[in-house]
């Protein structure tokens, strides 16, 4: 027991004595900092070198204590030999995106196990504001914001710990606080007045980030976005009487119209249709939509989260309003949208819906034969069900109906986790199984369809939302839905089979429809806790936040900053633009002036002190000899040959008069002010006389 | 005073030709009651200089030959006991060493050992010693010129910078011009004792005078900008003390009383900068590397380079 303690003790002292060192207090800080910016970047970051990171900080950690040894520069250069062959084996799959950030981890944490020297530890530093920076790549949320905030101050009194040796850590917080507390204005000023400028460069696109829906729908790849309640957009209307109610919430994203019997995709056809036409430059029914005036217009702003793919979702049908988006936005002949650029950071979209319109038959009769093609890949009970219904009813609407109704009533039963269905997936849905998802049943439809001669195709997009306030709609992954639209007499129709097995799924969402059901998605912990009214509260006080923070500080882009300008100065010239950006420069240097200003002021100088710098600077112009740090006896002596005799005898005056001032024991007096200003005015004659 | 201040340097430029500079600032060092060190080869002059120091000041002299076995007490003094004398008179009594004189040449300091080298230095710091219980006090003026052979040279225990920073001064002679070796050469009288221009009050009286020179703010602010410059840059190793600081600005005083000013200018802080301060900045002997090169320039260097990144002028 004794013995226990006896050994206890000593180290506890150890620790303490090491890290009241502030070297050691430091970098234990860039560890911390480094840890914590490591378990934000779990995303891009490997495994393995998450774990070498961890071990690299609790090796540099023990070895503060100086009863550990820190591994020696060999070790870590064969270590750095070692991670940079896994690099190259893992980085091929990870893009070069994410192993870019995996070696300048790996290069860090090598790096911090060795830190000694001042160099060694700025370099650090700036690797993890630069790591920083990587975070925001993949989270821009006002949480990332804060929490990267936290650790650039943990970072800065780091440094200001290293290098205040002999000030007390209180005063180095101080300090550094104070410092972040000026800088403030200063950021804020730029980034309400200063043009934004367009990225320097792409960065390329990574693979783990990718989210929501993707160009592909075989069935069973909309439940698993269903079991992700992250945000996928947020609309928000001029007013709460512009959203539109829950049932007509579709957004449109993709239409799929090529199916090979087991998969859904965008059919090629289609592509080299729109590219065509895109070349001859015909307008989209969109455009054309944008262009007549429509009584019933509604605008609405989009906050998308980054997808990495440069569709769009859209109240169908709606067109963008591109003289607002900081991206271009196509619209297609399917009416879906495209952005320009991939969507790689949260961005804002300005749409204008088109309510009372319909969507027509882009391409004429292109459209209607593409849509008719029935794959031949099995599914033959399928088919055979088709060409009975064709048979049956005349018209195309009686058809679709006769579906929809065999839906309603023919025990089709809604679920997120049906059975497999690897063959003949249409047929074992009909026939066998009668459960399923969105996907199931809009696909089995539009197969149907087609086989009855009615050209249907499967539109997928997210269906609902539910209300952040009374103005803004929140679209979340488990909102993600497939649809059917049938062509009849040229206008494509929708119809949504998955409301006749689960009518509450349009009304109420996926999560009513599925608690009527007796089933419920894969929740997450945070789900669980929803369910008490406090978690809840928390919950959607979080959600407001952070949807704050992208519409007023993400959503803050060059259109907004105009019509800030606008609405505080009235139209705007190029005199007034250069006006209002010289003012927020001025107010920066201002700014920037008071901080530094007040210590030039403190050091007053004497009359003659300053009249001799006058003169010395005189002297310095003339001769070209600098007087640098000399003092004044010595520079005298060098410059007083290459003087004029009127010019040298001034000097001489003026440097003992300066003497007897400053360093004897005698009072500055009117006259030898008087005296001194005489003799720099004969110095300074006489150097115009020479020229 | 003044004239007395060039007959001074001019008998002491008789015993050592050309070494203008450094015979100035041994006055200064003398006049300012601080202790020198002299840092040298063999046979450059060291003992001549403390020998003619001592004879025109008028002043007691004594010279301390230190050893690798010389002890504390050969050179403070022993307590010896009467045992032949009658029973009444059996006592104890002082007998004095060597270091009881007012210039005392501490010859080869750094032979001894570190024993003996702290027992001196603690008798220039506190200008008494104390032996079995009893102070005695030491003369007063005392003044010590230490010589110090280079350290690369073998058998000898370097001075740590504690005690080097006790040293008012560090100058080194150097060897002479062509021509005033060839002057020494040709003097008849060498080994002729100078006659004694000045005597104990006058030299009391000098450093009363010293104290009384006019030091301006500009020029303390000077020093503290020299100071405080090398604390706060990571060039020097061995930042200047308060001690330093002191010495700086009495060094000044004096030099610029036996150039015969009645103030101070940064000049005079320059003139005296490099002897004060080289062996205060100087790296600690065990972080330098052997040879005859490193050790003794160093400082020097280190004293130059501060007194360039420091402008006189400021404000």
């Amino acid at each position: 027991m004794n013995q226990v303690f006896l050994r206890r003790i000593p180290r506890f002292f150890i620790y303490k004595a090491v890290f009241s060192q502030p070297r050691a207090l430091a970098i234990l800080l860039l560890c911390t900092a480094f840890s914590l910016i490591i378990a934000t970047l779990t995303a891009p970051l490997m495994i393995w070198v998450l774990m070498l990171g961890g071990c690299a900080v609790i090796v540099r950690i023990a070895g503060l204590s100086t009863m550990h040894s820190l591994p020696t520069s060999r070790t870590v250069n064969l270590l750095a030999i070692l991670a940079v062959f896994a690099l190259s084996w893992f980085g091929l799959s990870a893009g070069l995106l994410d192993s870019m950030i995996n070696l300048l981890v790996v290069a860090s944490g090598l790096k911090i196990m060795l830190v000694q020297k001042t160099r060694d530890f700025h370099l650090l530093i700036c690797t993890c504001l630069f790591l920083i920076g990587c975070g925001f790549i993949s989270s821009l949320s006002v949480f990332a914001w804060l929490g990267y905030t936290a650790i650039l101050a943990l970072l800065l009194i780091a440094t200001a710990i290293y290098h205040g040796a002999g000030v007390s850590i209180k005063k180095n917080v101080k300090f550094v606080t104070v410092l972040i507390v000026q800088a403030a204005p200063i950021a804020l000023l730029l980034f309400l007045l200063l043009p934004q400028l367009p990225p320097l460069w792409q960065m390329p696109t990574s693979k783990s980030t990718e989210t929501g829906l993707s160009d592909t729908v075989t069935p069973g790849d909309i439940a698993s976005l269903a079991s992700s309640s992250a945000l996928a957009f947020s609309a928000t209307f001029d007013s709460p009487n512009d959203v539109p109610i829950a049932e007509s919430r579709y957004w449109r994203a993709i239409t799929l119209e090529h199916f090979d019997g087991k998969t859904w995709s965008i059919s090629d056809k289609r592509k080299q249709a729109e590219q065509q036409l895109a070349l001859m430059g015909k307008p989209t029914p969109l455009s054309v939509l944008a262009e007549n005036d429509l009584p019933q217009v509604t605008n609405y702003e989009l906050i998308v989260e980054p997808t990495q793919q440069t569709w769009l979702f859209a109240l169908e049908p709606s067109s963008p309003n591109n003289r607002e988006n900081s991206i271009y936005v196509r619209s297609l002949f399917d009416y879906t949208l495209r952005a320009n650029s991939p969507i790689s950071s949260k961005k804002a979209f300005y749409m204008r819906y088109f309510p009372n319109a319909n969507i027509t038959n882009g391409i004429g009769k292109f459209e209607a034969q593409l849509n008719l093609e029935v794959s031949m890949n099995g599914n033959t009970r399928a088919r055979m069900w088709g060409q009975t219904l064709a048979n049956q009813y005349s018209n195309a609407q009686d058809v679709v109906e006769a579906v929809m109704r065999e839906f309603g009533n023919g025990g089709f039963r809604y679920t997120l986790s049906p059975n497999a269905m690897p063959t003949d997936p249409v047929d074992r849905f009909l026939f066998e199984e009668r459960a399923g998802f969105c996907a199931h049943y809009a696909g089995a439809m539009v197969y149907v369809l087609r086989a009855a001669g009615v050209p249907a195709r499967m539109v997928t997009g997210y269906q609902g939302g539910s209300a952040l306030n009374e103005n803004v709609l929140q679209i979340r992954q488990y909102d993600s839905h497939a649809w059917v639209e049938a062509l009849i007499n040229n206008v494509w129709v929708r119809f949504d089979p998955t409301s006749m097995a689960a009518p509450s799924r349009l009304t109420f969402g996926l999560e009513r429809a599925l608690e009527e059901l007796g089933e419920s998605r894969q929740t997450t912990i945070l789900s669980d806790f929803s369910n008490s009214a406090f978690f809840a509260a928390l919950q959607s006080w979080f959600q407001q936040l952070d949807y704050s923070w992208s519409k007023w500080v993400l959503g803050f882009d060059n259109a907004a900053q105009t019509n800030m300008f606008e609405e505080l100065l009235g139209a705007l010239t190029p005199q007034k633009m250069r006006f209002v950006f010289l003012t927020a420069l001025g107010l920066v240097g201002i700014i920037l002036a008071l901080y530094f200003l007040p210590k030039r002021q403190r050091k007053t100088l004497s009359p003659s002190h300053s009249i001799l710098l006058k003169a010395i600077k005189h002297v310095e112009a003339e001769t070209g000899v600098q007087r640098g740090n000399k003092t004044l006896s010595t520079y005298l002596a060098e410059v007083l040959p290459l003087l004029s005799a009127d010019a040298a005898n001034a000097l001489q005056q003026l440097s003992a008069q300066f003497e007897l001032d400053s360093y004897a024991q005698q009072a500055e007096t009117q006259q030898t002010q008087t005296n001194m200003k005489h003799q720099l005015k004969v110095l300074k004659q006489a150097r115009k006389k020479k020229s | 005073m003044r004239q007395e201040i060039i007959r001074v340097q001019q008998a002491l430029s008789q015993k050592i030709i050309g070494k203008d500079h450094q015979l100035k600032l041994a006055i200064t060092c003398l006049l300012a009651n601080g202790h020198l060190l002299i840092e040298d080869l063999p046979g450059m002059g060291k003992t001549t200089l403390s020998h003619a120091l001592s004879q025109v000041f008028g002043l007691q002299y004594s010279r301390i030959q230190f050893t690798s076995d010389l002890l504390p007490s050969d050179m403070l003094g022993v307590n010896i006991f009467h045992s032949h004398e009658s029973d009444e008179s059996k006592r104890f009594s002082f007998r004095h060493g060597p270091i009881f004189s007012q210039v005392v040449l501490a010859d080869e300091l750094n032979r001894a050992s570190p024993k003996t080298q702290s027992a001196l230095l603690e008798a220039m710091e506190e200008r008494q010693v104390s032996i079995d219980g009893v102070t005695h006090a030491l003369p007063s003026p005392f003044f010590v010129i230490a010589t110090q052979n280079p350290s690369y040279q073998s058998g000898t225990y370097p001075l740590p910078e504690s005690q080097l920073d006790r040293f008012f001064m560090r100058i080194s002679l150097g060897y002479p011009a062509w021509e005033a070796e060839k002057t020494m050469l040709l003097q008849q009288d060498a080994s002729a004792p100078l006659s004694q221009i000045l005597n104990e009050m006058n030299l009391h009286q000098m450093q009363s005078d010293v104290s009384a020179v006019h030091a301006s703010d500009a020029v303390i602010h000077y020093i503290l900008r020299l100071v405080s410059e090398s604390r706060e840059s990571n060039d020097y190793p061995n930042p200047l003390s308060p001690r330093a600081s002191r010495a700086l600005l009495q060094g000044a005083k004096a030099w610029a009383f036996v150039s015969g000013k009645a103030y101070v200018t940064p000049e005079d802080v320059q003139a005296v900068f490099i002897a004060i301060t080289a062996h205060r900045l100087m790296l600690p002997s065990h972080q330098l590397g052997q040879g005859p090169q490193t050790n003794a320039f160093d400082g020097e260097k280190l004293s130059q380079k501060l007194l360039d990144s420091v402008d006189p002028l400021a404000a």
